[in-house]
């Protein structure tokens, strides 16, 4: 019940060992995503120390951990938002920290922020942001409405977006991520405040970018969607790479029965039951008792 | 106004060509950031959905509206020293306001970076299409403001004043930036955002009241004789005064020689040169290194924001003393919370108070030129009345705005609960206004009153006092039957709005001619009929908290 501290390095090595001749398919291919020694820090605070990961085309990558424990300042040194940090970081064959144009033209980017100009609409967004790709405007106009139409926006394609509910800024936000035919994407918990019609029909559209030689790199608490979703799974914390595998090879090294139970052992000290407890015992148990 | 800044810099084309950017980015850019400008909800209008039209290019109207004003005062005064003086202080302080209360949300903005910069787009184009939208933004304001002037200056004085007065008028704008540069990075070192936000706030405020005082005093301005036969050549604050620097081009080539003019002239160009250099060089990119870092790592956000161990907020202390009931209570500490946080319900209530007293204070003065004398007279007239009464118009706006937010939807809570008398939460939120506002903007008047009216009215503004609470509490159980905090933003329903504000206004005048009536009765009877009033008030406040759900649901139908 209550698990000793992470497994650390010994997890994480032996999760690498597993995947070294990893299984699925272009294992001789140049990885499309490569870090080395991935360091970084804001002001004395470390929060990457020395990240090493190699991730080949095709794959879905699953980059999970608890919160604070460096995966959304991986995605943003990956995209070139960070410019900042010790150690190499390369994608597509350019490296991010001499090369950062070419690394964001070939990369999409959702961002778990949901952020967007919520005063324009839709359509003047994603024009927006088609022309900073340098794709015609015309051509924009023409995938954003089939996008959008497909994830049933099209009455809302002339709506500013300060109306939409989450899920709705989410599809804008995908179809943004997507819309220029990007190489690699980074998701940061895409499925957030999606119906569950665009939640199966997002797996699908991951699942087929997959199987036609693009590249995932999806980060998320959801677990039992990473599950699924991912063929690789990565889990860092406190800076560090845990554990790192397919999710039988990980789930066989554990004994655990699902990737919750799992990133519970490797990343927590337990005790969760125990909370769970004292939680209801907080407000059942009338405060007399303690004079 | 978007399509002719694109025209004009598609004009420019090339020279960005030159500057190495890549032009299709810029342009889309900077369409969006305009695009973004007219829709953009400036300081008093927060919360309030958009319609289609462009929000900017009514306040360029607005502004070249209140540049006729000003232009009229510049060109009446004997020295253009002075006259161009007072012009470019107008200038200088609507845009450096404007820049603070309407542009801050642009530039502390922190989605700006998560859109751009995961997009190919090279940080010279982005610095260039920042730069050039800054300067479009402010360059319109400040040629609205000035439009009238530039207008009557070259008719006055002669074409050349054209090209002058734009010249300096740069130098004003760019003098503007550098000082909200510095004002931005003193903040960020001293406070919090969340604090920064506040303080935002309260320049917008300062605008809307200086806005609607402007108005009002300009037009005085211009007959006031000493004012108009100035001559400043000779004081010694010109020195340290920026908007006279940049009326001593204009008074010097005018036929103004003298030590002073040229000294002036050269502070004009140099000052604003050098703050600009600094900007660009060293003030912008470190602020933007201070707001990405803001940004990045919220963990580190300033402790000012969270102190534990503060004392515990006069909401909580208040409530005990002021109300009765569990429910009321409960509600009167939490409106209490979030009225002094919401910042569109404070932007939309606390000038309120400024204008009370700014319209007070003219009343009293009335049309009269001689300051003084008015003054000194009054003491004899009965204008106290208008004076204590006015603050009966506080409660209908603190009590009328009350009801919107931005979060509407938080309202489920009151549904939510087991609530046996919505009323009492009504009541509570009253109690909230009647404080915060009604009481004081009475005592606001009050205060004011008794300095020139002395003790003897002491009577007047006890029954007053208590006139105030009747009519708040009228106005309170006629008009306020929706929960606090419940409704969106909207233009409110036009229909039964006028209606609503003649009878705002019938209450007080009737409470005032009665207090008239009763003093001229007898000076003596109002303190005896005020705890009659009070009693009656205290009496309706008790049937306004025990309204039931079946009389709140028929109000909001």
């Amino acid at each position: 019940m209550v698990e000793s501290a992470p497994c650390g390095r010994k997890t994480a090595e032996a999760g690498k060992a597993a995947t070294s001749g990893n299984g699925t398919m272009t294992d001789n291919q140049l990885p499309i995503i490569s870090l080395r020694g991935l360091t970084k820090s804001f002001g004395d605070k470390p929060v990457l120390r020395g990240i090493d990961l190699e991730v080949q085309p095709g794959h879905v990558l699953g980059y999970i951990g608890p919160n604070g424990a460096g995966k959304t300042t991986t995605v943003k040194i990956l995209i070139g938002m960070l410019p900042e940090f010790e150690g190499s970081a390369t994608v597509c064959g350019h490296d991010v920290a001499r090369e950062p144009l070419e690394v964001k033209r070939r990369i999409g980017y959702v961002p778990e922020s949901a952020a967007l100009y919520d005063t324009l609409t839709p359509l003047e967004y994603l024009r927006f942001v088609g022309q900073l790709y340098g794709l015609d405007p015309q051509e924009v106009e023409r995938r954003a409405r089939e996008m959008l139409g497909l994830f049933d926006l099209t009455a809302e394609l002339d709506r500013r977006m300060s109306t939409f509910s989450k899920g709705m800024r989410q599809k804008v936000l995908i179809t943004a991520g997507m819309i220029h035919n990007p190489d690699v994407l980074f998701l940061d918990e895409p499925l957030s405040g999606l119906d569950a019609n665009s939640v199966v029909t997002v797996k699908e559209i991951i699942a087929r970018l997959a199987r036609r030689g693009k590249t995932i790199f999806y980060c998320s608490h959801v677990m039992d969607v990473v599950e699924r979703v991912c063929d690789r799974i990565v889990i860092i914390n406190n800076g560090e790479i845990i554990a790192d595998g397919s999710f039988e090879q990980l789930r066989e090294m554990n004994k655990a029965a699902s990737l919750e139970r799992l990133f519970t052992q490797l990343t927590s000290s337990g005790g969760h039951e125990a909370v769970a407890d004292r939680f209801i015992e907080a407000f059942e148990v009338e405060s007399s008792a303690h004079g | 106004m978007v399509r002719l800044s694109l025209w004009l810099l598609d004009g420019l084309r090339p020279l960005f060509r030159l500057l190495g950017v890549d032009y299709g980015q810029l342009r889309a850019t900077i369409q969006v950031k305009l695009t973004l400008d007219g829709r953009r909800r400036s300081g008093h209008m927060q919360g309030i959905e958009g319609k289609d039209r462009n929000v900017f290019v009514w306040t360029l109207f607005f502004y070249a509206f209140m540049g006729v004003f000003v232009g009229m005062v510049g060109v009446h005064t004997a020295s253009p020293l002075v006259g161009l003086t007072i012009v470019h202080a107008f200038v200088m302080v609507m845009v450096g306001l404007s820049l603070i209360a309407d542009f801050s949300s642009v530039l502390l903005d922190p989605t700006d970076n998560v859109i751009l910069l995961p997009r190919p787009i090279d940080s010279r184009t982005l610095l260039v299409a920042r730069v050039t939208h800054v300067t479009l933004y402010l360059g319109s304001l400040a040629l609205s403001i000035s439009a009238a002037t530039l207008i009557a200056g070259a008719i006055v004085i002669g074409w050349w004043f054209v090209p002058v007065f734009l010249g300096t008028l740069a130098c004003s704008v760019a003098l503007v930036v550098f000082f909200v540069h510095v004002f931005y990075l003193l903040a960020m070192r001293l406070m919090d955002v969340e604090r920064f936000r506040d303080v935002i706030l309260y320049v917008q405020m300062v605008m809307t009241v200086v806005v609607v005082g402007a108005y009002q005093i300009l037009p005085r301005l211009m007959d006031y004789k000493q004012l108009l036969s100035l001559q400043i050549d000779d004081r010694w604050w010109v020195y340290i005064c920026p908007p006279a620097w940049m009326a001593a081009p204009v008074h010097l080539l005018a036929g103004h020689p003298s030590q002073a003019a040229v000294i002036l002239t050269v502070l004009a160009v140099a000052v604003p040169v050098l703050g600009l250099t600094a900007v660009v060089g060293v003030l912008a990119p470190g602020f933007q290194r201070a707001l990405a870092q803001a940004e990045l790592n919220p963990v580190q956000r300033n402790e000012a924001s969270v102190q534990p161990g503060r004392p515990r907020s006069w909401g909580y202390r208040l409530s005990r003393w002021v109300t009765g009931h569990p429910a009321e209570r409960a509600a009167f500490e939490l409106i209490w919370q979030i009225a002094s946080r919401d910042r569109p319900f404070k932007m939309r209530t606390y000038p309120t108070v400024a204008f009370l007293l700014l319209f007070g204070c003219l009343f009293l003065l009335g049309d009269s030129r001689e300051v003084a004398k008015t003054l000194a007279q009054l003491p004899e007239t009965q204008k106290f009345l208008f004076l204590l009464y006015f603050a009966c118009m506080m409660g209908p706006t603190a009590i009328f705005q009350q009801k919107f937010t931005t979060q509407p939807e938080a309202a489920w809570l009151y549904y939510a609960l087991p609530l046996e008398y919505p009323g009492q939460v009504l009541l509570g939120a009253f109690k909230v206004m009647a404080i915060r506002f009604v009481a004081l903007g009475f005592a606001a008047m009050a205060i004011l009153a008794l300095v020139i009216w002395r003790a003897a009215i002491l009577g007047d503004v006890l029954f007053a006092a208590c006139a105030t609470l009747l009519v708040s509490a009228l106005q309170a159980w006629l008009f306020a039957r929706k929960f606090p905090f419940s409704e969106a933003f909207g233009m409110a329903q036009s229909s039964g709005r006028l209606g609503r504000s003649v009878l705002w206004m019938i209450f007080p005048a009737v409470l005032a001619g009665f207090h008239f009536v009763l003093r001229w009765i007898h000076p003596c009877t109002v303190v005896g009929a005020a705890p009659l009033v009070f009693i009656l008030a205290v009496l309706m406040l008790r049937g306004y908290g025990q309204l039931t759900w079946p009389a709140l649901l028929r109000a909001s139908r």
